[in-house]
């Protein structure tokens, strides 16, 4: 074996090894190197150096300054409890990062839409903050409440068609699944309903809103999750909510907050991106919803 | 640090997450990779035992399971090979040929072809069959020309028969162009398998030069201009005619990108390992006529595709109609070949159509003499621009869900190009446009001034080759989505 050879494959293998060593270093050092407009991105390696503690960007909100977008990053950790299981804490924490506001709209249809939302009870909370975010982005919404309905109500009949064909939206999203959580047997009760509701939305852009679990669920997550894929279903059994009296439905303020996450995944994370920046004020405003009672 | 993630990573198969070169496990990986290779690499058998031991773990990581099904049909056509060639009558050759090509292709039939099947028969004959979603095993595309071309070869006795298996599955299963090409010919690589593996500081540094362009391509613009277009092809009617014209030009760069930028990597992995795949792109969108682009884009396909179709179906030794008919058929079974739908067969067969046109044009026009400097670069100009937007147009086919969105698209560009969208467009993507730019005058430099570079690259010091990949490096983290994007090819 020719030593000119070897030389030459190791000088190629020190390039690589250095390169990757450069690039773990900067990812998992507490050091942020920005350049003018830009913040110098870590790869994703750090995440194996987290222990059992790790970092999700959930939310992301655009300040009033024109080069800064403010990204809220919210911690889990796992810590041991007294029974043995495993409880998630959540903290959050403001981080500035200084991603120009060009990079991110190249990434975001920044076009007026037309949304319908569209769901169970839990829509309350969430539509009056959805208002502010279209009324600041000058989006069209229109909110639909079947209070008590699922899938099966939702799949059984043509409501949803006909709510889709009279709005025309140009994008959906639909709160359900807060009824169905302790559902026996779901995938083969429920999964063909939700099929059909996801026939009646058709070929428009859509995103599906998890429920906000108080108790584990028997598969409605992940039924959902396997029917629309994670870039169209934001999983709201992650976050923790402050709940009403019921013990189920959150509390206006978290709901608030609920809906923020949501818009943040909408412009970041999903599938369809739309311009959802975040509106300067919480104005509490009630859109004229449609409300349609429980099926008796 | 969470040992047990790492080792998820690189044990286990996630469909959703094959394992791309473009991904910091691959990266990591390959580190190892190397250091070990350095130590078998000129040991025959060591070479040949660790590659394809690699190469089928790479597989496993990209197909899962389906790495039973590569052996399983590397093993058969390996036997079929030694049939054919120890055969004396020529009756006997032929059939061990033609089990062995039904066989290959029948496989690659059922797993691309049977849904397409299924539904046309059904609309054709009003039957409700139905069968179980059927995954695409990753590569069988690529895998199954490659073997073809080996048997076939053998049987025209263009190749010796190897009787070496391990050569053989080496060949097949060669982990950088194993999953999305290029398609390698056994003619071009298996002799390279006999000689000895010559690791040369030239060679060294070009593959390093085409792995840092792969990447620039893959993760910068191809990902970065997806998301436009992206946008944009989920629903053209939401959007100005300038916006889905804008949306077919970043896609004609994606696919570009995303495909070119794969094979550099592959090819220059292999370089680094001491060994040659050839060329796959030659700066297609100079291309001054169809002919011209086919020479130039996915060149192990097309050249396949001559080889063992366009010529065996008679090439142009029969007559000009045979010729065009020839050209239409093979552009038609290349569009089959990228996948089970009819927006595929439209694609190659247009630009089947297109090739015969350039070919009846050549004939009749051939001969004409300009002498005129300013005419004969008019001349080309307005080539370039027809040839260009021809592609263009048929990108739109190729890259739409179905034809509705794509005539959808096209009529949004045709009808409704108002410039009142422009202004908008330019303030509102102004890295895109960079980014579009920027791929635009990477694409226009001359195949020339690439290996010129190439070279300079070579000769330039350690220090300032480290500091050009790890901003490379760095480059593609900074643009690289929420997770990594599969090449586009794959799925072919």
């Amino acid at each position: 074996m020719k030593f000119s050879e070897l030389k030459n494959l190791f000088e190629v293998l020190a390039l690589f090894a250095i390169t990757f060593f450069i690039v773990l270093l900067y990812s998992v050092s507490d050091f942020n190197l920005t350049v003018p407009e830009f913040t110098i991105q870590k790869s994703s390696f750090s995440k194996f150096f987290a222990s059992n503690e790790k970092t999700v960007k959930e939310n992301v909100a655009i300040s009033e300054n024109d080069t800064v977008i403010s990204q809220l990053v919210v911690k889990t950790d796992t810590v041991a409890g007294q029974d043995g299981n495993k409880i998630v804490r959540f903290d959050t924490i403001m981080q500035l990062d200084t991603i120009s506001k060009a990079e991110f709209y190249a990434r975001v249809d920044t076009s007026k839409q037309r949304i319908l939302l569209i769901g169970d009870s839990m829509l309350e909370g969430l539509m009056r903050r959805l208002k502010d975010y279209t009324e600041y982005n000058g989006h069209d919404l229109k909110p639909v409440i079947w209070y008590s309905s699922t899938t099966e109500i939702f799949g059984r009949c043509d409501t949803l068609a006909w709510f889709v064909k009279q709005f025309n939206p140009t994008y959906v999203i639909m709160v359900l699944g807060a009824n169905e959580l302790f559902i026996r047997n779901i995938k083969e009760n429920r999964d063909k309903y939700v099929k059909n509701i996801l026939k009646q939305i058709g070929n428009r852009k859509y995103i599906w809103v998890g429920p906000p679990n108080w108790k584990d669920d028997t598969g409605i997550n992940d039924m959902i999750l396997e029917n629309v894929g994670s870039k169209r279903f934001f999983p709201s059994k992650n976050l923790k909510y402050k709940r009403g009296r019921d013990g189920a439905h959150p509390v206006y303020e978290s709901s608030y907050m609920w809906m923020d996450s949501i818009t943040s995944y909408i412009m970041k994370k999903s599938m369809y991106k739309i311009r959802l920046d975040v509106p300067p004020q919480k104005t509490k405003k009630t859109p004229g919803a449609t409300l349609l009672s429980p099926l008796r | 640090m969470d040992f047990a993630a790492i080792g998820k990573i690189f044990t286990s198969y996630d469909s959703k997450a094959p394992m791309l070169f473009n991904s910091g496990a691959f990266f990591f990986l390959f580190i190892f990779f190397l250091l070990i290779y350095s130590m078998v690499y000129k040991v025959k058998m060591a070479r040949t035992i660790y590659v394809i031991a690699f190469s089928l773990f790479f597989y496993y990581k990209a197909s899962g399971w389906y790495l039973l099904l590569l052996v399983g049909s590397a093993v058969a056509d390996y036997l079929f090979a030694i049939m054919v060639s120890r055969s004396k009558e020529e009756w006997l050759r032929k059939l061990w040929l033609v089990v062995s090509i039904v066989f290959s292709l029948g496989l690659l039939a059922y797993f691309k072809y049977t849904n397409f099947f299924v539904i046309n028969w059904n609309a054709i004959t009003g039957s409700n069959f139905s069968i179980s979603e059927i995954f695409l095993p990753i590569g069988i595309s690529f895998y199954t020309f490659q073997s073809l071309s080996y048997i076939i070869d053998v049987y025209w006795k263009k190749i010796d028969v190897t009787n070496n298996f391990g050569d053989y599955l080496f060949f097949l299963t060669f982990f950088p162009h194993l999953v999305a090409g290029p398609i390698v010919k056994a003619k071009l690589f298996l002799p390279q398998l006999k000689e000895e593996v010559i690791i040369k500081r030239e060679e060294v540094y070009m593959g390093l030069y085409l792995i840092i362009c792969g990447l620039l391509k893959k993760s910068v613009l191809a990902d970065y201009v997806s998301q436009y277009s992206d946008l944009v092809f989920a629903d053209p009617g939401h959007y100005s005619g300038f916006e889905n014209l804008m949306a077919a030009y970043c896609y004609a760069l994606q696919i570009y990108c995303d495909f070119s930028g794969y094979s550099d990597m592959a090819i220059g992995l292999a370089k680094i390992m001491g060994f040659n795949l050839g060329v796959n792109f030659n700066f297609p969108y100079q291309a001054q006529s169809i002919t011209d682009f086919w020479r130039r884009w996915h060149i192990a396909l097309s050249t396949w595709l001559r080889d063992y179709l366009y010529i065996p179906l008679g090439g142009n030794k029969k007559g000009r109609i045979r010729t065009y008919i020839n050209s239409f058929i093979t552009m038609l079974l290349g569009g089959l070949w990228h996948g089970a739908s009819w927006k595929f067969v439209f694609w190659g067969g247009m630009h089947g159509v297109g090739l015969a046109v350039h070919k009846l044009f050549d004939h009749k026009f051939g001969n004409i003499k300009i002498e005129k400097n300013w005419q004969k670069s008019i001349l080309k100009i307005l080539a370039w621009a027809l040839t260009f937007h021809f592609v263009i147009f048929l990108w739109i086919f190729f890259r739409a869900k179905d034809f509705s969105v794509a005539w959808s698209m096209v009529h949004q560009i045709v009808f409704n190009m108002d410039l009142a969208f422009v202004s908008p467009f330019f303030s509102a993507r102004k890295l895109l446009i960079i980014i579009l730019i920027f791929g635009i005058i990477t694409h226009a430099v001359s195949s020339e001034t690439n290996q010129r570079l190439m070279k300079q690259f070579v000769g330039i010091p350690f220090w300032a080759k480290l500091a050009i990949f790890v901003v490379s490096v760095q480059l593609a983290i900074q643009f690289t989505n929420e997770s990594v994007q599969p090449f586009i090819y794959f799925q072919f």
